[in-house]
């Protein structure tokens, strides 16, 4: 194939996602970046400032909080959340009985409204009528202990956490498609040479799945990093602050302050978070691919 | 391998017809701008809340129609967009605010909208319509009107006060051997002394909440705050007060706290109104801070127990105080003359004296006109509401409340600060450190 | 021997059925409890959350349709969610192929730009497009919500597809090449056939992040034309009236269908999984 003839079939292959993509993201784009610069309200037309908005935010505490918890959040999904949805795959890969009912129905709570699985897990947690009141009463506990998961900032991180955490079906069906494409011959020939079956997952599974563990990685921690509907409707960022990322920030910073100026500054520093770790991530994961292929 | 190719090229051609067949088919509708509809009527855009579960559904859906059924309204059709919750339309009316038009008719969900659509140019100054028609102005007493203007200038049309008092079981009372006061009680120290009392025979005194705003906690703090002398009931009364750590304040929030801490149930923290609201309707709490709105709520049998409407008495809040606000008002959004007119005569017909007694009737919304006279029948169908309106003039103290008359951030951070006061994890002192530097940010 | 090691594997069984146990108990039970609370009345829904309904009375159901357009919003929801998914695949198929096999001018850029709008606050972004709709006369309307939805999966199924393709060995691409084929021959021939369990994957990806989708599909309509599940649910939220049971009513409603398509599109990739076999 002559290379001119590949050029013209590279555009045309790109073409239709970049006209899509320039459409819809990039007067956005430009929009954000620019007005992050100037003072834009709800009701006053956009005026360049400078850098006056991200000194203001600087010198937010809440702010500053907003982005300790994002970025434990991105931890914390990008490692716990991603093996989970690695060991769940491992584990249905051999097909055991039932894999594929476990695979389907570990899908679910992503395909549950926000809103519905808001009020499910308030109603759930409630410590006055919820699912800890009839455990206590199992083990004869004092029901005045029960802990308040929501309302108390001591838990309500951990509370906020755990309404997604282990809900890692996205991975695992990602990982799984993977598996599926690793060639049977090769475990076949591991079988042959006497290999228990964890030792194929050791030395056969993990390292092929590098790679796609590296975009699993990638996507959780930019889920993460844009986080918000889920915080919204349980806890709104508190108590306090206890639960405030840097969307549930913006949001706030947009509805409740209506500084368009200020809160697309936030959006700025949300964009570089996200493109940092993307590369970051990236940077890490090829190092480790091309180590493994030096070997 | 050509059949390969002719189905990639048909599903890519049934994508693309299909995806202009979704624009076309609509595509009359982005254009809003028309005036008259193919019959000559003119057409009001307008924004509706009232929607779904909405307490005010129905009385809207009514008010539509009986509209269109006078001499001003036949000649006009309404364009409905609907948005259910007002947390979505306030948001929907910011988008449109800062890069839309406005509907015709701005239907006001709180959010100091009034004054953000003012400062856009985008609605309509109403002063002339008022005073063109003295007899409708004579309906408004001054507070409401000035509450709805912007530099003297009239922009929104209130169509109720807002008003709120407690409701209190009257078995919960009789079973710790208190007797409620007729109208209030004398003083806070009474007040607390019956919370204990309740407190002793088991019985949770107080329905409190911190969720969604923190509404029924917000009532008793503006109380706390708005009866505690002409100081404290003129901070109670002020739009965007911006320094919270005066005496008055810091005083009603250490009782806030106490509150919070020992009269009220386990889950008030972190939670939302249904659920202090059912605990109420199952006799778990003795008093219960809020509106006439709730009527409706406490009769049905859905809600609440069947016979429990009986079991419920009201007050006001301790040293005679209930908090009354005028509601922000409707405001005018259309450009073209014909439009405001109808705009106008929909405002005007929304606050009719007998649409006013309707919307009591209908939704608990209490008339804004002091010329609205109830009538005695009233007081067979609902006594309880019946109550309410005998009540009112009782008042010695009326103040307001935040989420009319503070910042929207304030508010949000008086919510979600709540809890950290209730757990101690902050002092009163701080916490009203907290609302003035959420307010200085404005 | 033979018995020790099967003795031995039905040991090791034992905590693999535990882990499988509780994330399906995690992951349908709060499905089932949904599906409990949707015959519960509000004075049930908000006192116990564990308690049985009292009845199985069909009035929330009822209600559901009442208060709410949920049926209209159901079918829009199909159209827009499955088109976008059509057109997000496609686009993406075609773009993360190049992107991962070939070396050309501007391709760090479009990775860039690409990763940049990964992080794009709904909040920002819903300005710009308002205006750009209302002049493109797509406001309010099925196709603009279908564009939006499917810009917005294009960075999330691109970094999937990337890293796909890159494990698909190049040596079928250059046989084919060598005997005479076409780029596009090659690509529809032997490259999306091996890239099917990709597909499948980043069509799920779509659909779970669009079929919740709420913001856009709010602020981008102004009619019942283009409206979503995720709206129809707002109108039992209304203020001092929320109406819970009517609400998982709903979400009952609109979820089992949903799961069936789950069920159909996951047997495709178990077809492919096992296809994939084949893959050199």
């Amino acid at each position: 194939m002559s290379t001119k003839n590949k050029k013209v079939w590279i555009a045309l292959f790109i073409v239709p996602c970049m006209i899509l993509f320039v459409l819809i993201y990039a007067a956005p784009i430009v929009t954000v970046l620019y007005t992050s610069l100037c003072e834009y309200t709800v009701s006053t037309s956009p005026v360049l400032k400078g850098l006056e908005n991200f000194k203001t935010i600087f010198q937010d505490k809440d702010f500053l909080e907003s982005i300790k918890n994002t970025l434990v959040w991105v931890v914390l999904q990008s490692t716990f959340h991603v093996s989970l949805g690695f060991i769940m795959a491992l584990v249905l890969r051999r097909k055991p009985k039932g894999w594929k009912f476990v695979r389907t129905a570990y899908m679910i709570p992503n395909i549950i409204p926000t809103a519905a699985t808001g009020v499910m897990f308030t109603l759930l947690l409630n410590p006055t009528f919820g699912v800890l009141k009839s455990v206590y009463g199992i083990f004869g506990l004092d029901a005045a202990q029960i802990p308040n998961l929501f309302g108390n900032s001591k838990f309500a991180f951990w509370t906020v956490t755990c309404t997604w955490i282990l809900y890692s079906g996205f991975n695992t069906i990602i990982f799984l498609a993977e598996m599926g494409a690793v060639d049977t011959a090769i475990y076949e020939a591991a079988r042959v040479d006497g290999a228990k079956p964890w030792q194929m997952d050791r030395y056969i599974t993990i390292p092929l799945m590098k790679n796609i563990f590296g975009t699993c990685v990638v996507l959780a921690s930019v889920a993460m990093v844009s986080q918000f509907d889920i915080i919204y409707v349980t806890t709104k960022g508190g108590p306090g602050n206890s639960t405030l990322n840097l969307p549930t920030y913006l949001y706030k910073v947009a509805t409740l302050e209506n500084n368009y100026g200020k809160a697309n500054a936030v959006g700025v520093i949300q964009i570089a978070l996200g493109l940092v770790l993307v590369v970051f991530i990236q940077a890490l994961f090829r190092e480790k691919k091309m180590k493994q292929e030096g070997k | 391998m050509r059949k390969k190719l002719v189905s990639v090229l048909l599903c890519a051609g049934m994508i693309a017809s299909m995806a202009a067949g979704c624009g076309s088919n609509e595509g009359g509708n982005s254009k809003q701008e028309e005036t008259k509809s193919s019959d000559g009527k003119v057409v009001l855009n307008v924004i509706n809340y009232h929607v779904g579960t909405d307490y005010a559904a129905e009385y809207y859906d009514y008010l539509f129609t009986e509209f269109q059924k006078t001499e001003e309204g036949k000649n006009v059709e309404f364009k409905f967009e609907e948005i259910p919750t007002t947390d979505a339309y306030n948001q929907k009316i910011k988008l449109l605010i800062s890069s839309g038009d406005l509907p015709d008719i701005v239907f006001n969900g709180g959010n100091n909208i009034i004054n953000l659509a003012v400062e856009s140019g985008k609605v309509q100054d109403l002063t002339s319509y008022f005073e063109e028609d003295p007899e409708w102005k004579a309906q408004f007493d001054e507070s409401s009107l000035e509450f709805n203007s912007v530099d003297g200038k009239i922009y929104g049309v209130p169509v109720s006060k807002e008003i709120s008092y407690i409701y209190y079981n009257k078995d919960l009372f009789e079973q710790a051997g208190l007797e409620a006061p007729d109208v209030a009680y004398e003083t806070w120290d009474d007040f607390f002394k019956a919370c204990d009392t309740l407190k002793e025979k088991g019985i949770t005194p107080l329905g409190m909440d911190t969720a969604d705003l923190g509404w029924l906690t917000n009532l008793w703090y503006s109380g706390l705050i708005g009866t505690a002398g002409d100081t404290g009931n003129e901070f109670m009364n002020a739009m965007y007060p911006t320094d919270y750590n005066t005496p008055e304040v810091e005083k009603a929030t250490t009782d806030l706290q106490k509150m919070l801490a020992e009269y009220t149930t386990a889950d008030a923290v972190g939670g939302k109104y249904d659920t202090m609201a059912t605990h109420f309707f199952n006799s778990e709490v003795a008093m219960f801070p809020n509106g006439p709105w709730m009527i409706p709520d406490i009769r049905s049998e859905e809600k609440a127990p069947a016979g429990f409407y009986d079991k419920v008495g009201i007050m006001l809040l301790p040293e005679y105080g209930m908090e009354m606000v005028p509601t922000p008002g409707d405001m005018v959004g259309a450009k073209d003359p014909e439009k405001i007119e109808a705009a106008v005569a929909f405002l005007k017909f929304e606050t009719s004296i007998e649409n006013q007694l309707k919307g009591l009737e209908m939704a608990g919304l209490q008339p804004v006109s002091s010329q609205v006279e109830i009538p005695d029948s009233l007081k067979d169908s609902d006594p309880l509401m019946a109550e309410v309106l005998e009540i009112q003039p009782k008042a010695k103290w009326t103040y307001g409340q935040n989420q009319a008359y503070w910042y929207q951030n304030v508010i949000d951070t008086f919510s979600t600060e709540l809890p950290e006061l209730a757990y101690a994890n902050i002092t009163p002192e701080e916490f009203c450190t907290k609302l003035s530097e959420a307010a200085q940010k404005n | 021997m033979y018995h020790e090691s099967k003795v031995k594997k039905g040991l090791l069984g034992i905590p693999k059925y535990i882990f499988m146990l509780f994330f399906v108990l995690i992951a349908v039970g709060p499905m089932i409890w949904a599906f409990l609370s949707s015959f519960k009345t509000y004075a049930e829904i908000n006192s116990s959350a564990i308690a049985l309904p009292k009845s199985l009375n069909l009035q929330n159901y009822k209600d559901a349709f009442k208060y709410a357009p949920i049926a209209k919003y159901f079918l829009n929801s199909v159209l827009i969610v499955g088109i976008s998914v059509l057109v997000t695949v496609c686009v993406v198929a075609m773009c993360a192929y190049v992107v991962s096999r070939f070396r050309f001018k501007l391709k760090t850029v479009i990775v860039l730009m690409i990763s940049a709008s990964l992080m794009l606050p709904a909040q920002a972004i819903s300005q710009p497009l308002f205006a750009i709709f209302k002049a493109l006369g797509i406001f309010d309307t099925k196709l603009g919500l279908i564009l939006v939805y499917s810009a917005m999966g294009i960075p999330m199924s691109f970094f999937v597809m990337v890293s796909y393709y890159e494990t698909i060995s190049t040596a079928l691409e250059e046989s084919a090449y060598i005997d005479g084929a076409t780029f596009l021959q090659t690509f529809l021939h032997i490259i999306l056939p091996l890239a099917k369990p990709g597909l499948v994957t980043i069509a799920l990806l779509q659909f779970i992040n669009t079929w919740n989708e709420f913001y856009f599909a709010l602020m981008l309509t102004s009619g019942d034309s283009a409206r979503t599940v995720p709206i129809a649910l707002n109108y039992y939220m209304g203020t001092f009236a929320n109406n819970y049971s009517a609400l998982f009513a709903a979400v009952v409603m609109t979820v089992m269908p949903t799961i069936l398509v789950f069920i159909i599109l996951q047997r495709q990739v178990m077809e492919s999984l096992t296809a994939g076999a084949v893959k050199g």
